[in-house]
């Protein structure tokens, strides 16, 4: 009897750390890739500006020179007409993707969700509830003067031990969850990268141009005719920085580094390894579940 | 062509390394996006080019250029966007019924504990009506 009490707390123990570091897994990856999708999802509104901005400065740009024919007139309109069809389907297709990055973080907002959704102090209430109604019905049955079949530690050490139990129950779903879902998340952040990826072409491309113009307009020309103005060496710092540094985008940026972080914790997951923090998680729960079971053993004795 | 003469090829190429597909895309997926960085490339460098120095021939040469290289961009920009749309659409059902089952699982925990709370409820209705009976 001792060996077999001693092997289902071993099992306890093993299963509670597992499943903890599961749980604290489900919420680094679920909040990590929230962010994640909510940074690509601002990147795409940014991309579909810089595709229309870039287009139509372009045009700006290249406008021919007046007087216009009719005939050219009507080429124009025509050739507007081309460029808008192009550029609205742009903005369409952009939107589904957006749909679909929202889909993909419906996702992990469920999966945080279950992973924050433990129930296992509210199990540990309700266990102690039975513990008090089971000896307030005793009490009924056999008079006021009965003695309480379950004592009030061993009420507060049945509650506790419920308590963990739940615990390592709703770690070992998030656990299994993740097992389960892992080929979906891995396809949920390729897919979403990619977005990523096709957005951030489109915003770099848009700066490229602009510092571009920016370039012949206030730093080449004036330097071509030798009429150099007080701001002439300020541009060219700007101009020369925006070349260098490529992107300076804020919403690429932080998208990027959502990304990482998000990959990070995958990686980490993928592997089984455990960090510092999950492991002292573990040891934590560890210590509560040993502590739970010695209570009610305890409470028993002294019964 | 128009820029020919007008720019310094390369001395401001200023397209920055783009990353690198990541694995699991469709490499036709990947063929048109590169398609479409070189021929931004190309409109980058059509920007180099100062209207005003041009005459009226190049100018128009160089107005033209750059609306086809624009009709260019937007297409194969469209074509690149839809590729990864339909690889995105055909995993959303997965998705969402990944997200369902999640919801389910936390449904069936918070089932759980309704179960011992009416269990605990039960057993106060019969104290109390063993205690009106008494």
């Amino acid at each position: 009897m001792k060996f077999r009490s001693l092997a289902l707390t071993l099992a306890l123990l093993v299963l509670q750390g597992c499943a903890t570091v599961a749980v604290e897994r489900a919420k680094d990856l679920s909040s990590a890739a929230i962010k994640y999708s909510e940074a690509t999802a601002a990147v795409i509104d940014v991309a579909i500006d810089a595709a229309i901005d870039a287009d139509s400065e372009a045009q700006v740009r290249s406008a021919p020179r007046p007087p216009l024919t009719e005939v050219k007139q009507r080429e124009r309109a025509k050739a507007l007409e081309q460029l808008d069809a192009g550029l609205a389907k742009t903005v369409s297709l952009y939107t589904v993707l957006k749909h679909s990055v929202n889909t993909t973080k419906a996702y992990f907002i469920a999966l945080q969700d279950l992973a924050d959704g433990s129930q296992a102090d509210a199990t540990g209430d309700a266990v102690k509830s039975v513990g008090e109604r089971v000896n307030s019905v005793n009490k009924a049955l056999q008079g006021a003067d009965a003695t309480p079949k379950l004592s009030d530690a061993k009420i507060a050490a049945l509650g506790g031990l419920a308590k963990q139990v739940a615990a390592q129950i709703h770690g070992a779903k998030v656990a299994k969850a993740l097992e389960r879902d892992a080929p979906i998340i891995g396809r949920a952040l390729v897919l979403q990268q990619s977005v990523l990826r096709l957005a951030g072409d489109d915003i770099r491309n848009n700066l490229n141009e602009a510092n571009n113009r920016f370039f012949v307009d206030r730093v080449r020309t004036p330097y071509q005719r030798g009429e150099m103005g007080p701001g002439w060496a300020n541009d060219r710092r700007a101009y020369l920085k925006v070349r260098a540094l490529g992107q300076t985008e804020t919403a690429l940026n932080s998208a990027e580094a959502a990304a990482g972080q998000m990959q990070i914790v995958w990686e980490r997951i993928l592997s089984g390894s455990s960090s510092a923090k999950e492991i002292t998680a573990m040891l934590k729960d560890t210590e509560d579940l040993l502590d739970a079971v010695n209570t009610l053993k305890d409470a028993d004795k002294s019964k | 062509m128009a820029t020919s003469n007008k720019t310094s090829p390369g001395a401001h190429a200023p397209a920055p390394q783009a990353p690198a597909a990541p694995a699991g895309i469709a490499p036709a997926t990947e063929q048109l996006r590169q398609l479409k960085l070189n021929l931004q490339a190309t409109r980058e460098k059509l920007m180099l080019v100062s209207p005003d120095l041009l005459n009226d021939a190049d100018h128009e040469a160089w107005g033209e250029q750059i609306f086809k290289v624009s009709v260019a961009i937007n297409g194969l920009r469209n074509a690149t966007l839809q590729a990864l749309s339909d690889e995105f659409k055909a995993e959303l059902p997965k998705f969402e019924s990944a997200a369902t089952k999640l919801t389910d699982e936390l449904f069936q925990l918070q089932q759980a504990v309704d179960v011992i709370k009416a269990v605990s409820a039960a057993l106060g209705v019969i104290s109390k009506i063993v205690t009106l009976l008494g």
